[in-house]
């Protein structure tokens, strides 16, 4: 009855996560997007931009959604064997947001290179600055030393048990700006859909989401973990309270770059230039 | 936007194609001085090239004294050298070399060239 009920609520979960991320793009939601990145969706580009966007939101959700189901393994297996359960706890914990990241970079490997084989190019190169601003690229790095400030802090202290090394931290703010580098680089050397026009634009504002997605991603699981070092080198009281709300913080501003963020590729300043 | 175009069936090399391109453009100033071209793995990807034409295209606009290369910084404009009549002559007669190629693997005759070269020259003013 017990296996039963947890591949029920794991089944439950699932659904409840890939319903919203895998229904259709709507027409409210393709204005939404054409309004955020500042570009028209014309009749004629309609239908290769709806498939790559809910191609695109359909693996991040999947992803997603598999790394809730491994964070809630421990539970599963707490009724079973709850001394493998605590084993892997702290490492199953920072799994949906790694999942998460992971399934923004995975969304944009499975891009299609070409739509033709048209060999005509823009001499201006592509830079990730075209699609994000430099601020949120800073955010993610600098979650790198602060990670390794706690853990340094906290090894003196002897803080952090067995298997929740101060450690941790650090090496997941640094796969963080890993997994966004490898996203970045492969989004920016992507060949464009068009070297010129309309195709053009909305390429280079679906790039920007791809950005967007991946870079929030990756600042939400370097930033938690290095919260949650910050938090080993603390004594339980007043500064947990900050350190929740600084959690939220990064969480707040991973769905804000995601869903909200303006961009508009053709009128970044050193594109004017 | 400043393009450059590889035509596979053409007889010239991708190589040189991309560099003569790349080369009037910064000659005729399309390409400011300053400007950065773009990396040799952008590019080769965009136009469906070996890395390594392409990076021997931007090694002899280096040559011409056209570009700067830098590890770090990338390829950089650094615009149209000052030339001397006889390097300018020198330049012209390459061209109409490479042209007179063109020509020859369409089966045209450069009197057809000459035509075509005027009208190009009249339709540009």
């Amino acid at each position: 009855v017990g296996d039963a009920g947890s591949a029920l609520f794991a089944l439950l979960v699932t659904a409840i996560i890939l319903v919203p991320g895998l229904r259709p793009i709507t027409d409210a939601m393709l204005t939404r997007w054409s309004l955020r990145f500042d570009v028209v969706v014309d009749s004629a580009n309609r239908e290769w931009l709806v498939s790559r966007l809910r191609r695109a939101r359909a693996v991040r959700w999947i992803a997603f959604a598999a790394g809730v189901n491994i964070s809630l393994l421990p539970a599963h297996l707490s009724a079973i064997d709850p001394g493998i359960a605590s084993l892997i706890s702290p490492w199953t914990s920072s799994a949906p947001i790694a999942a998460a990241a992971l399934g923004a970079l995975l969304a944009e490997l499975l891009v299609v290179q070409r739509a033709d084989s048209a060999r005509i190019a823009d001499v201006a190169p592509r830079r990730w600055r075209d699609y994000i601003g430099i601020g949120w690229i800073v955010a993610v790095l600098m979650t790198i030393p602060l990670a390794l400030i706690a853990a340094v802090t906290a090894t003196a202290g002897h803080h952090g048990g067995r298997w929740s090394s101060p450690w941790t931290g650090p090496v997941l703010a640094i796969g963080a700006a890993v997994l966004a580098a490898v996203g970045l680089r492969r989004i920016v050397d992507r060949p464009p859909l068009a070297a010129s026009g309309q195709v053009r634009l909305l390429d280079d504002a679906f790039r920007a989401d791809g950005v967007h997605h991946l870079v929030g991603a990756s600042l939400a699981l370097a930033g938690t973990a290095a919260v949650d070092t910050v938090l080993l080198t603390m004594s339980p009281g007043g500064w947990s309270l900050l350190v929740g709300l600084a959690r939220i913080l990064v969480l707040g501003a991973w769905i804000g770059l995601a869903r909200d963020e303006p961009w508009n590729v053709a009128r970044v300043p050193w594109r004017q230039a | 936007v400043n393009l450059v175009s590889i035509d596979a069936a053409s007889p010239v090399p991708p190589f040189e194609q991309l560099r003569a391109q790349l080369a009037a453009l910064v000659r005729t100033g399309a390409i400011r001085a300053g400007a950065k071209l773009p990396t040799v793995r952008q590019l080769a990807n965009d136009l469906g090239l070996a890395k390594n034409t392409v990076a021997r295209a931007y090694a002899a606009l280096e040559q011409e004294g056209l570009v700067r290369g830098d590890r770090r910084l990338g390829t950089t404009v650094i615009g149209a050298p000052l030339r001397s009549p006889a390097q300018r002559a020198h330049l012209v007669r390459e061209a109409a070399r490479r042209f007179l190629l063109e020509l020859e693997a369409l089966n045209a005759t450069p009197d057809d060239g000459v035509h075509a070269l005027l009208r190009a020259a009249g339709e540009t003013r």
